[in-house]
């Protein structure tokens, strides 16, 4: 699936950047010029133009502050616009992150912007690409539930502490372990634009970089640490002029963290399906997707291990094969049946075609040729599920209720947010 | 080329580090396997540090800690020096650094006068340079304390090597006296330089530093030497950049903390023009961090 992305300033449509995925070629300067144009030219006749089909791709547009337009240009799969807006909110905020909105909205000089904008792109291009975490579609943040969160707790409030801010976190392979309840106050958005940058930084390295939250600060950029403990696990605090990265390493790092090496090792090692091996998973489960749309916090996989004379074990899918399938089921469901979650601040045209509906959905399923799924919405919870097609239709309603109860009380969905602001 | 090189050997190489493929003795073997995992460098966290995988019959190395500063224009190399220096994948397309990202690598070594081993661990102090320009604090915290300042220009732009002659008379009066190496990247793409080979000489001699060259890129067959896990293949590529560069930073503490004489400057600039530079014997087109 090829995507174009085309950033322009919304006066005068010079081009800022472009992004692609996939092996094409970027888009010439004259096609630019056109999707620009397009856009333009209903804008000036009193239009929005928002989206069109073409046989087989999708084009948005998007127009931010009155001062940057992007366009994306996708294959169409079908699913509601909302999914593509999403994408393209993400992607504008991604440069919030990093520029600054004051930057963003009033553009002095292209020449100097083109240069900023660069420092996006690794958060930009993971956003286009397919990826096994499923924070970005629901906009929320990727979670892992391992025995350790409550045992990282301390040393990450210390840590945090020490470096005179209330906001921290700690990854571990792009996934949010455990958090101070600040950090969980933040929005889906910049909790997830942040654990992908946090994803994209070398690994093994110390870095202090500063960052604007799309939310929270878009003005007033925040100093973020981000400090390799082991390879994979990071822990990172904001903070203002102090601590320099430096003192962080060599005088903060040591006290919090020395003598939980086994506790880190362990999330190192986290299993592939993202949740501790106690809790039993029905032989017949691929993978799935579990959103907390009030926390926004995503826990997934589609890397859970074939059980041995399972069911699964039948017709076995390949793993992007099991993401592009869920992938599609969450893209037609939500927005389609259930409500998206999406942060507080967007303001999108209402007409998705859940609201339609005579009353709340709450069930669905799916049955292909070699995948059977499932979707419950209950309790401030979303639920994919992706069973191998051997599953029997009657059993996959109580698998899905039984093992929504069991995830659900887990520690990583109590609400740790601070309430105040 | 031999005789000005001979005029421009800032120290004889190899004087008090083991050079000569020490990695690949059985002892030399026996340190890097402290640095390498399934062939290829190990990462370590902040809370880690190879001397616990020393085996315990060895004499333990003694950590030497060095934080270096890297400075130079935007997409000359700087991060991908980094990368190859580290052992880790060297990006294919330039990505703009958005702060500091500091990278630690160890490197064993040999010290030649008292055969006792040591374990340098580099730390270099790579930020983007958009973003140094935005905001203030970026430059002053990499400088801070560095013992090294490592500048780069680029062989296919000429206004990289321009600029250092700017960076270099700014940084040159600070107090601290950091160790000053100039690194030409993208060494490969030589047939199209913009810089002669007179005017290094020539920059040398006026600012006495040592200019290494580099290629940040691997042919197709060393791709696949390190995919096929050959422990050494790695290591080899970047020994002689990586040894020349410990040498050069053990050195100067030396002469700081005074236990090594030079004849007058605390710079390493004392050119003897009787000894032949330890290099020359080797071929230098093969060898990356030959000098001028």
């Amino acid at each position: 699936m090829a995507v174009h992305l085309v950033c322009l300033t919304n006066e005068g449509g010079v081009p800022l950047f472009t992004r692609t995925k996939g092996d094409v070629k970027s888009l010439a300067f004259a096609e630019q010029g056109m999707l620009y144009g397009v856009q333009m030219f209903a804008q000036n006749h009193g239009v929005k133009l928002e989206s069109t089909t073409t046989e087989e791709a999708k084009v948005i547009w998007q127009v931010f502050h009155d001062s940057v337009t992007l366009v994306l240009v996708t294959s169409n799969d079908g699913s509601c616009d909302i999914h593509y807006k999403t994408l393209i909110n993400h992607i504008f905020h991604a440069m919030v992150m990093f520029i600054g909105l004051e930057t963003l909205v009033s553009i002095r000089t292209v020449e100097k912007l083109r240069r900023e904008i660069k420092v996006c792109y690794p958060v930009i291009d993971t956003l286009l690409q397919d990826t096994d975490l499923y924070g970005a579609l629901s906009s929320s943040v990727d979670v892992l539930v391992s025995a350790e969160n409550t045992t990282l707790q301390e040393p990450l409030e210390a840590f945090v502490t020490s470096a005179e801010s209330t906001f921290g976190c700690l990854h571990a392979d792009g996934k949010l372990v455990v958090a101070t309840s600040n950090w969980w106050a933040l929005s889906g958005q910049e909790m997830m634009l942040v654990a992908k940058f946090i994803q994209s930084l070398p690994i093994g390295t110390s870095s202090d970089v500063p960052i604007y939250l799309p939310h929270a600060s878009p003005k007033d950029p925040h100093r973020l640490l981000s400090i390799h403990l082991q390879p994979g696990v990071v822990v990172s605090v904001l903070c203002y002029a102090n601590p320099t990265l430096a003192e962080a390493e060599e005088q903060l790092i040591e006290p919090a963290w020395r003598l939980h090496h086994e506790a880190l090792r362990a999330i190192q090692r986290a299993p592939s399906s993202n949740i501790p091996r106690t809790i039993p998973l029905d032989a017949g489960i691929l993978g799935y997707v579990l959103l907390n749309t009030d926390q926004h916090k995503c826990l997934s996989s589609v890397r859970l291990p074939l059980i041995a004379g399972g069911a699964a074990e039948l017709k076995p899918l390949p793993p992007y094969a099991r993401r592009e399938i869920l992938t599609a089921f969450y893209r037609t469901v939500v927005g389609g049946l259930f409500p998206p979650s999406l942060s507080p601040e967007r303001q999108d045209s209402s007409g998705e075609a859940y609201k339609c509906l005579p009353h709340s959905a709450e069930e669905t399923y799916m049955c292909g040729d070699d995948f059977k799924t499932y979707a419950l919405n209950s309790g401030g919870f979303q639920f994919f599920v992706l069973f191998s097609s051997a599953v029997p239709q009657y059993a996959m309603r109580s698998v899905t209720k039984n093992l929504l109860g069991t995830l659900s009380k887990e520690k990583i969905f109590v609400d740790r947010r601070t309430k105040s602001s | 080329m031999d005789d000005d090189r001979s005029k421009w050997c800032f120290h004889t190489l190899g004087t008090y580090i083991n050079h000569d493929d020490w990695h690949k003795t059985p002892e030399g073997k026996d340190y890097f396997a402290s640095i390498l995992r399934h062939g290829k460098r190990r990462v370590f966290g902040c809370l880690e540090s190879p001397l616990t995988l020393v085996p315990s019959h060895l004499e333990q190395p003694k950590i030497m800690k060095y934080k270096l500063c890297l400075v130079g224009k935007t997409g000359v190399g700087k991060s991908s020096t980094v990368a190859k220096l580290c052992g880790q994948r060297v990006p294919t397309t330039h990505v703009e650094t958005p702060g500091i990202i500091t990278s630690v690598t160890y490197w064993p070594a040999k010290l030649k006068h008292s055969g006792k081993h040591v374990m340098f661990r580099l730390q270099f102090w790579d930020a983007g340079h958009a973003v140094q320009r935005k905001f203030d604090h970026i430059h002053p915290a990499c400088r801070e304390k560095a013992q090294a300042v490592l500048y780069f220009f680029s062989f296919i732009d000429r206004s990289s090597f321009e600029d250092l002659r700017t960076q270099f008379s700014k940084s040159l009066s600070n107090e601290d006296t950091p160790l000053l190496v100039v690194i030409g990247t993208k060494y490969d793409q030589y047939n199209r330089s913009e810089i002669t080979s007179r005017e290094l000489l020539d920059f040398q001699k006026q600012w006495q530093v040592p200019i290494l060259k580099l290629k940040n890129v691997l042919k197709p067959t060393e791709t696949n030497a390190l995919l096929a896990g050959d422990s050494c293949a790695e290591i080899d590529d970047v020994a002689p950049v990586m040894n020349t560069l410990v040498e050069y930073l053990w050195i100067h503490d030396q002469v700081l903390s005074g236990n090594i004489e030079l004849s007058s400057s605390p710079k390493l600039n004392t050119s003897r023009e009787e000894e032949t530079h330890s290099a020359s014997d080797r071929d230098s087109d093969e060898d990356e961090a030959t000098y001028v």
